[in-house]
């Protein structure tokens, strides 16, 4: 009996700090190996100049940060990838958020509809990518069919032209796929909102948009804030459409692309290197903004 | 200022019917109770009059005005939920300033409106808190406040006490009766504890599976239940029930129960020989001086409880179980066979099939 009370005791202090550190230092370590260490180096390379193709790896400093400024492939990246980033961001939010909205009120068959939501959010980037690359055939893709039907253009476009057509359709492809993602996190902080909470403010006196604002609206921030940015990251991240719609075309070059290139292609490693490093904060930056932005806007009205 | 008319009000979810036909009026500034077991259809009731229901068929009229289509936005009734339905991501102040806000009212007036609110509910040190950091009680207060800052024409409960322990219950329940009594407004009330609804209110409803089984005054209802259904559900513990045959010749009518004569009061549509049901309250029953003679019932005592103040017996008269609630102080323990009286006049007939009430 005694024993049994010994050990319910509740632990010293020290020994359950120990405790704690012990279970969390396998999570610790697989972290350490699989993303701090790499970044690490990857930060360290990129202070080197590091390629196979010549020997030795001297230190350069803030050279290849230097020369990604003034580099126009990298400029043109950037910009591509800002626009990439504001187009698939607005529409995968737009979307999500009104499908999670449909999704909420909709009381037969939920389960079915989120399966058929979810689809092109289970296929393979490249796959998607696929498909849409015969939506968008110049010859005979669905939507030059659909359009000259419609009568809105009079003969076949070749999409990829015009250079904002092609972002905006990259965008699309990207969004398609992604969308379901913001949705289903959407749909689950909907329906964590308790439902005398709309009744409520029914009779306080508020209409379908008043309630959306002020009650939806607020109670969903925190969804809001982590499909924001995890949309953000996917955009920065953004290659495989890109890569597979229109390969290393410069117009609708990603910053990735633009890494793989250099790294892999030119086999400038460090320069790579750099740029991702870059790429990498940009997208961290973005999120930041927009999750404190968030927070501090709809905490209190 | 409202008085409100529900007439033949009914509701169907899909093939089941929850109300069936219930008709009602709310005199300007009563507070009327709907009680009744659960299930019974209360809150559908009130939900109907929030407009949070649609109405199969009937009215529901304030004022002479039908509101069956008119939006719960625009009907102006506050309604107090069962576990409060505060904002989370609002203050306590905005959460009861809320419906000024969206009704366009400029800041610094809703601000002066719900600080003389909050300092009436004492809530003023509370006002910059969210919801989450306050007590269940502190929370109901706010429910309340944030329907009183709007000055509705009818406020609605339900259940607001459920969730409170039971001393604060009572506290709150004196504070809901005292502002209501102090606002004039048109209130109702939905409880399944019939303690709340026989102190707080001017009026109750009793329903029972979506019908109204009777409407009256605490005490209309307490003395006069209209059905062995009423009779049963008001007073504690419950009344008791005897199968007994009337009899009545030309100086007096009464109801035989086990063999014992049992004098009650005038029944006069019953004809001589007729089953009934005596009903019998508990704290009716009283020591007798002989265990013969009439209006004697005699009780084989198998269980006693004590509160200090009450005892509890529970028994068998014949074979039919029975209670009765006695003074603290009287010694009683099972086994005890003890010899009961009751008074004529307070004493309920009721027809032994339809359950109605029989004596006036
Ligand atoms: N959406 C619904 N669909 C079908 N039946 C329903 C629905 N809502 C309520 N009911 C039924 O209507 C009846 C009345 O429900 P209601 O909530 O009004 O009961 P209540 O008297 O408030 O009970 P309680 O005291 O438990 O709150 C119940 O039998 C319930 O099962
Ligand atoms: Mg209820």
């Amino acid at each position: 009996m005694n024993r049994i009370l010994n050990r319910l005791r509740p632990l010293p202090k020290l020994k359950e700090a120990i405790l704690g550190m012990g279970y969390v230092t396998p999570v610790f370590f697989i972290m350490g190996a699989l993303v701090v260490l790499p970044l690490i180096s990857t930060i360290w390379d990129s202070f080197y100049n590091v390629n196979p193709m010549r020997a030795g790896t001297p230190f350069v400093g803030f050279d290849n940060y230097a020369k990604l400024l003034s580099d126009p492939n990298v400029q043109k990246s950037w910009t591509n990838t800002f626009i990439y980033v504001a187009i698939t961001v607005i529409l995968e939010t737009v979307l999500g958020v009104g499908a999670a909205l449909l999704l909420n009120k909709v009381k037969f068959g939920r389960s079915w509809l989120l399966a058929a939501l979810i689809l092109p959010w289970c296929l393979p980037p490249v796959v998607n990518a696929v498909v849409w690359m015969w939506i968008y055939n110049p010859s005979y893709g669905v939507l030059n069919g659909v359009l000259l039907s419609l009568g809105l253009i009079e003969e076949n476009r070749v999409w990829f032209n015009d250079q904002f057509t092609a972002l905006f359709l990259i965008s699309i492809v990207h969004a398609w796929r992604m969308m379901p993602l913001t949705a289903i996190i959407i749909l689950a902080a909907l329906q964590a909102i308790p439902k005398d909470l709309y009744e409520a403010a029914k009779l306080d006196g508020a209409g379908p948009i008043k309630m959306f604002r002020k009650v939806t609206l607020p109670l969903i921030s925190g969804g809001l804030a982590i499909a924001l940015s995890q949309s953000t990251v996917f955009a920065f991240n953004l290659f495989d459409e890109a890569w597979i719609l229109n390969g290393a075309g410069l117009d609708t070059r990603t910053v990735m692309i633009q890494v793989y290139m250099s790294a892999f292609q030119n086999l400038k490693f460090s320069y790579g290197m750099a740029l991702s490093i870059l790429a990498m904060l940009a997208s961290l930056i973005v999120s930041a903004v927009y999750v404190l932005r968030i927070y501090r806007e709809t905490r209190f009205d | 200022m409202a008085k409100l008319e529900i007439s033949n009000l009914t509701k169907n979810y899909g093939k089941v019917e929850v109300i069936k036909g219930v008709d009602l009026t709310v005199e300007d500034g009563e507070f009327v109770s709907l009680i009744g077991s659960s299930g019974c259809g209360k809150s559908t009731l009130l939900r109907m009059i929030a407009g949070l229901e649609d109405i199969t068929s009937g009215s529901i009229s304030i004022d002479g005005r039908v509101i069956n289509d008119v939006e719960p936005k625009d009907r102006d009734i506050a309604m107090v939920f069962q576990n409060y339905a505060l904002y989370p991501h609002l203050t306590v102040a905005e959460n009861m300033g809320f419906s000024l806000h969206l009704r366009g009212v400029p800041k610094n007036e809703a601000k002066i409106a719900v600080e003389k609110v909050a300092e009436t509910l004492g809530l003023t040190p509370y006002l910059d808190r969210a919801p989450k950091a306050l007590s269940g009680g502190q929370r109901q207060r706010v429910a309340m406040g944030r329907a009183i800052v709007r000055n509705p024409r009818i406020f609605l409960f339900d259940e607001p006490l459920s969730n409170l322990d039971a001393k604060l219950r009572v506290q709150m329940r004196l504070e809901i009766k005292a502002l209501q009594k102090r606002l004039g407004t048109t209130s109702i009330y939905v409880t399944h504890d019939q303690v709340e609804a026989l102190t707080m209110s001017d009026r109750l409803v009793l329903l029972n599976g979506g019908q109204v089984e009777q409407i009256g005054t605490p005490m209309e209802v307490y003395k006069k239940p209209a059905n062995i259904f009423v009779a049963s559900f008001i007073g504690s513990p419950a009344m008791n029930l005897f199968d007994g045959i009337l009899h009545r010749d030309v100086e007096q009518t009464f109801v035989t129960v086990h063999g014992n004569k049992i004098l009650v009061p005038n029944c006069p549509k019953l004809t001589n020989g007729t089953k009934v049901k005596l009903g019998i309250r508990p704290e009716h029953l009283k020591y007798a001086a002989t265990d013969s003679g009439n209006n004697i019932i005699n009780m084989k005592v198998s269980m006693t409880e004590t509160t200090g103040a009450e005892t509890y017996a529970y028994g068998h008269f014949g074979d039919e179980a029975m209670t009765i609630k006695l003074n603290g102080e009287d010694a009683i323990k099972s086994g005890d066979k003890i010899s009961l009286t009751v008074k004529t006049n307070l004493l309920h007939v009721f027809d032994y099939v339809t359950g109605i009430r029989i004596n006036n």
